[in-house]
């Protein structure tokens, strides 16, 4: 005959291995959903329309790649590059595209089109979507006429579909 | 193919380097994990001392550089009268919670060196540095210092950066995969420093293996579906994690080496480290104190190693104004609710499965005598970073969320070992 003393023992003996049991399948679960999540089907194009949310793996990452290698390569190096990018929707989102050309040029000093002592430095700016006719994008991210920067109309030092380099003027 | 030789070649080195230095200083023979920790700091501080003597980092330099520091090692080590053996057997058998580490380390390799899980970080900052470093030959730190290259983190200790910028010298080339396989290693460190401590301080075999399943495929599906491998994290983990063992266990000497590995490796992988460090180092300082093991030898062999990371460190720091202006300030106590609101959301983060909501019981681990001292430097740890919450001049619902969920992977393995511990005491058998 078992006693309540043996019984009481016996359960604190077998809880734990329960308790581990249990956290043996529930961690057996996430990491079955996180690796199935990681090796899953890439999301839709629009979810990693952001900047912030490019990966390595992520075909906006990915396709803008060679471009920036192609710059880094084709540019003096210790060449000062300023990022101009088209406006994005979300604020903040520059900085991370910004990010990415600093990645991919690492022979260059790169700095932020928006930022205010860039245009003492700058020798080239590297834009990404912006083309050279929105006049209102490119007052919105100089805070001045385009012409203060760049000649009237520049030929391109390096092109591609998703950017240019252009030579910038000096006074 | 060759970046992946790189790497190994770096790792085994550092390895067998760190177990050699260890193996002199100490007097014992090291186990794997804290001569691999050792390594890569000795690794880290030997490139730092050739920038400072003038020598570029290049292929040849970087391999030389190791290789005569690990053939001075070994000779070293070689004079060492009679080293004991501080860990008698680290194989053992294999169990079946050894085989579910084995398919959790495979995941987060494979997503790793697929670029399936990558830590944005890796991006935005240490990949920069390491390409950048690669070009300029060694810590760039004019680079660092220009105002608008803040965001590269200018202040945080480069053992990361470095063993990545040496991977690609050694490499001939910036090779992302092979890189990121470096969070492999040190997440098979990380296991086997586990594997271990479980072995070590649990009786109940049962135990032991589920232990290390829940722990490898908790830790590792949080790592791959938040973007771990290629980030610094993963290091302050081991660091931590692997010193649970020397607080838990009765006061030995074998234990030294790994708390001094330990503390030096985290206050050379990213600036929580250096906190971290101090931690360990006080609170391992107080067991030996209390035990009367507290010599100025064994204190001097303890704290040397993080010295001698964190003086020149710190001296670069102020040499080149690398500090960040938001990095401290006073406790804003109408910060409160905000952060408190905001660690509650990191908590809930559901690549966490529940498992980082166990750092709230590290205050209830201190009513067992046993585990008490992990406890507190998990508390400790825990407690610098919500002062850090309450007093950085940055909108704290932003900083808390960028940031907590990830160093809570700093506390959470260390809690989950602790009570795994008790676990296997309450399932009845001491350890053998």
């Amino acid at each position: 005959m078992i006693s309540a003393g043996d019984r009481a023992r016996q359960l604190g003996r077998t809880a734990p291995h329960l308790l581990l049991l249990a956290a043996l399948l529930w961690t057996g679960w996430g990491f079955f959903e996180e690796t199935a999540d990681a090796f899953g089907p890439a999301p839709p194009a629009a979810a990693g329309a952001l900047p912030s949310d490019w990966r390595l793996s992520s075909p906006q990452a990915a396709a803008l790649a060679p471009f920036l290698e192609r710059v880094d390569r084709e540019l003096p190096p210790g060449s000062t590059v300023a990022v101009a990018p088209a406006a994005m929707p979300d604020l903040g989102q520059d900085f991370f595209l910004y990010l990415w050309y600093v990645y991919h040029l690492p022979r260059h000093d790169v700095l932020r089109a928006s930022q205010p002592w860039t245009w003492e430095r700058a020798d080239y700016v590297a834009t990404y979507r912006l083309s050279l006719a929105d006049d209102q994008a490119w007052g919105q991210l100089l805070g001045r006429p385009r012409e203060e920067v760049l000649p009237l109309d520049p030929e391109p030092v390096v092109g591609h579909p998703l950017g240019a380099v252009y030579r910038v003027r000096r006074p | 193919m060759i970046p992946f030789l790189a790497l190994a070649l770096l790792a085994v080195a550092g390895e067998r380097l760190g177990r050699h230095v260890l193996a002199l200083v100490f007097r014992q023979r090291p186990p794997v994990v804290p001569s691999l920790m050792a390594g890569l700091v000795l690794f880290h501080l030997l490139l730092l001392g050739a920038q400072l003597a003038g020598l570029p980092w290049t292929r040849t330099s970087v391999l030389l550089i190791l290789g005569l520091a690990w053939l001075a090692a070994a000779v070293g080590a070689r004079w060492v009268p009679a080293a004991e053996e501080a860990c008698p057997s680290e194989t053992h058998g294999v169990g079946w919670g050894d085989v579910v580490a084995g398919v959790a380390l495979a995941g987060l390799t494979a997503a790793a060196v697929t670029l399936s899980s990558v830590n944005p970080d890796f991006v935005y900052h240490w990949g920069i540095k390491a390409k950048r470093f690669a070009l300029a030959g060694g810590i760039d730190f004019a680079y660092l210092a220009h105002p608008w290259n803040h965001y590269t983190h200018p202040d945080y200790p480069h053992l990361l950066t470095e063993i990545y910028t040496a991977t690609t010298l050694v490499a001939g080339r910036f090779d992302e995969p092979a890189l990121l396989a470096w969070s492999a290693i040190v997440f098979a460190a990380f296991l086997w420093i586990a594997r271990q401590g479980l072995r070590s301080l649990v009786g109940s075999p049962f135990v032991r293996q589920a232990g290390l399943a829940v722990l490898a495929l908790g830790v590792a599906a949080f790592a791959i579906g938040y973007l771990q491998p290629g980030g610094a994290d993963l290091l302050i983990a081991l660091a931590l994690l692997a010193a649970v063992r020397p607080l838990v266990a009765p006061s030995a000497p074998e234990h030294d080496l790994t708390v001094a590995a330990s503390a030096a490796f985290a206050a050379a992988s990213k600036i929580e480290g250096v906190p971290l460090a101090a931690i360990l180092l006080a609170v391992y300082g107080g067991k030996l104190w209390r035990d009367r093991r507290l010599t100025p030898g064994t204190a001097a062999r303890l704290v040397l190693p993080t010295l001698l990371g964190v003086a020149p460190w710190l001296w670069l720091n102020l040499r080149y104004d690398l500090f960040q202006p938001t990095n401290a300030g006073l406790p804003d106590w109408s910060r409160v609710a905000p952060v408190a609101r905001a660690m509650v959301e990191s908590f809930a983060k559901p690549e966490w499965h529940g498992l980082s909501w166990l750092v709230l019981t590290a205050p209830l681990l201190l009513a067992f005598r046993a585990v008490r001292l992990p406890a507190l430097a998990v508390l400790l740890q825990g407690g610098f970073y919500a002062y850090v919450y309450l007093s950085a001049p940055l909108d704290p619902n932003i900083l808390v969320l960028a940031s907590f969920p990830r160093l809570l992977l700093h506390l959470v393995p260390a809690v989950l070992l602790v009570w795994l511990v008790l676990l296997g005491r309450a399932a009845g058998r001491p350890p053998g």
